[in-house]
């Protein structure tokens, strides 16, 4: 566990399951000197109160929790419906063209797949999605772009992920979504939860 | 009861912020000067967790539709009230009908405006704070425009008039103190000797995400990139073109470049007073140092009566 600020603890746990019992584990104890996890994919950043507890009282505690077993988790599968390609997935062509394809075969790949969500993170209910086909992996855009478009649905290295809101980004975006990833007027406010199951669908165009 | 006649620059509602939802890929946000913020509440008659109103760089012009009680605290925007000059730093009142204007900011970048009652907004997860990147919460989920209409919590008048002594600082170069980060240990020595003892640009491209760093003699050789892992407010991450960023509060809730330092709690506020061209410079202080600066700064958020 490494100490970082005054204020957090990085507990680096060595896998994405280890990753979704350690918030599990913690989130249903709900502590309350622990104001905020952040999971990855193979660490947790516990943010605390370091006005109600220290870093060694906090360490002992998250260690002593590495012994329980997690608690039963609800698997869900999600499935997002995507208009592939033209305005709405302007790198699908190039994407293709770089792997030798055609786009009709990336899409294919693509929803194809079954993924699972290793972690939120970058913006509210970004889903960092774990299992793309090697063959579709591809580098981040040498240059992001201004504006990415909320609902796109990109891929950055292997990883593919849908962008909740729109923002800055360096992925490269084969289709779009109509779904609405967050809002924090619903309950839970994310549609994707760590853990969870996801499907692309392709779709004619957007609803 | 209150009109936005001009908006400013980045004119939002603001609070404490939002914890519990990082899971989520939730930052907390709030008020990037949280002592000036919780300051303009509590001085406005509030218990310090209400909604107010943070100005950005350039201040709005605002008219009262009913007697209201406020105060403003943070960098210096120039505040008048029907053309006469506003005290900073303690209560002050006004009546219906007069018109609350700011300048550009004089020194720092951001002021607060809190009001008696709170700004009534609805609460978002926890908190009525503008996430201005993701386009939720506080009023509508944006930035104040000419002619938004705000409604003020409480009526009446609070008990007494209060002051402060907090202010905020201002230096030609701004010392920010640091604890290492996870990615310290893999700088070279060089590089942190570089690091510690340089003086950086804030950078025009600096935003409630984060501050981009520049330095014209500097550029600290890049050590990779690594499996994103969990990110703070005050993390300094160094991508590959060597120039440092320091995340702020509405930062992305995970990173993937190297995270070589962390900026202590303490100096949060300092950060979110930072400008475009402002100087810093990055100070290396003990865990021991930064905890005890952390226990004292509960005293910058007195106030005591007139």
């Amino acid at each position: 566990m490494f100490r970082m600020g005054e204020g957090a603890l990085l507990v680096r746990c060595g896998g994405t399951e280890k990753v979704h019992a350690l918030v599990d584990k913690v989130a249903s104890h709900r502590i309350p000197v622990v104001l905020d996890l952040h999971p990855a994919y193979e660490s947790v950043l516990v943010e605390f109160n370091p006005l109600a507890t220290g870093h060694a009282e906090l360490e002992t505690l998250l260690a002593s929790l590495s012994a329980e077993k997690p608690p039963a988790h609800a698997m869900r599968t999600i499935e997002i419906p995507v208009a592939y390609g033209g305005e709405h997935g302007p790198d699908l062509e190039e994407l293709a063209k770089s792997h030798g394809m055609s786009p009709e075969e990336v899409v294919r790949l693509h929803s194809g797949a079954c993924y699972s969500v290793a972690f939120l993170g970058f913006q509210p209910g970004f889903g960092y999605l774990s299992g793309l086909p090697a063959s579709l992996a591809t580098p981040r855009l040498a240059a992001p772009r201004v504006k990415v478009p909320a609902g796109s649905v990109g891929i950055a290295g292997g990883q593919t992920g849908v962008y909740s809101f729109a923002s800055p980004g360096g992925w490269r975006i084969i289709g779009r979504t109509s779904l609405e990833l967050f809002s924090p007027r619903r309950d839970p406010p994310s549609l994707l939860g760590m853990g969870d199951t996801v499907r692309f669908r392709p779709v004619g165009r957007l609803s | 009861v209150i009109e936005v006649l001009a908006p400013g620059l980045l004119t939002t509602v603001q609070d404490r912020g939002r914890h519990g939802f990082a899971h989520l890929g939730v930052a907390c946000g709030g008020a990037a000067d949280p002592v000036s913020y919780a300051l303009a509440d509590k001085l406005a008659g509030n218990s310090g967790t209400e909604a107010a109103l943070e100005l950005t760089l350039k201040g709005p012009e605002l008219c009262f539709s009913r007697d209201l009680t406020f105060a403003v605290t943070g960098a210096d925007f120039a505040p008048t009230l029907d053309g006469r000059s506003v005290e900073m730093w303690r209560t002050q009142h006004a009546r219906r009908g007069q018109t609350l204007s700011f300048t550009a900011t004089k020194s720092g970048a951001r002021a607060y405006l809190g009001l008696h009652g709170g700004i009534d907004v609805p609460v978002l997860l926890g908190s009525r704070s503008t996430l201005v990147n993701a386009g939720f919460g506080g009023f509508e989920g944006r930035a104040l425009r000419r002619g938004d209409i705000l409604l003020v919590g409480a009526q009446g008048r609070p008990g007494g008039n209060l002051v402060s002594r907090y202010r905020v600082t201002t230096a030609d170069i701004t010392p920010l103190r640091f604890l290492p980060g996870i990615a310290w240990d893999r700088l070279p020595p060089k590089s942190r000797e570089a690091f510690a003892g340089a003086v950086f640009t804030v950078s025009e491209h600096s935003n409630r995400g984060g501050l981009r760093l520049e330095s014209e003699v500097l550029a600290i050789p890049a050590i990779g990139e690594e499996l994103s892992e969990g990110t703070l407010w005050g993390t300094v991450q160094l991508p590959p073109s060597g120039k440092p960023i320091v995340l702020m509060n509405e930062q992305g809730t995970t990173g993937g470049y190297p995270k070589i330092a962390q900026v202590i709690l303490s100096d949060r506020g300092v950060l979110g007073q930072l400008k475009p061209r402002d100087r810093v410079r990055f100070v290396a202080v003990t865990m021991a140092e930064a905890s005890k600066l952390w226990r004292e700064r509960a005293r910058d958020e007195e106030v005591v009566p007139v």
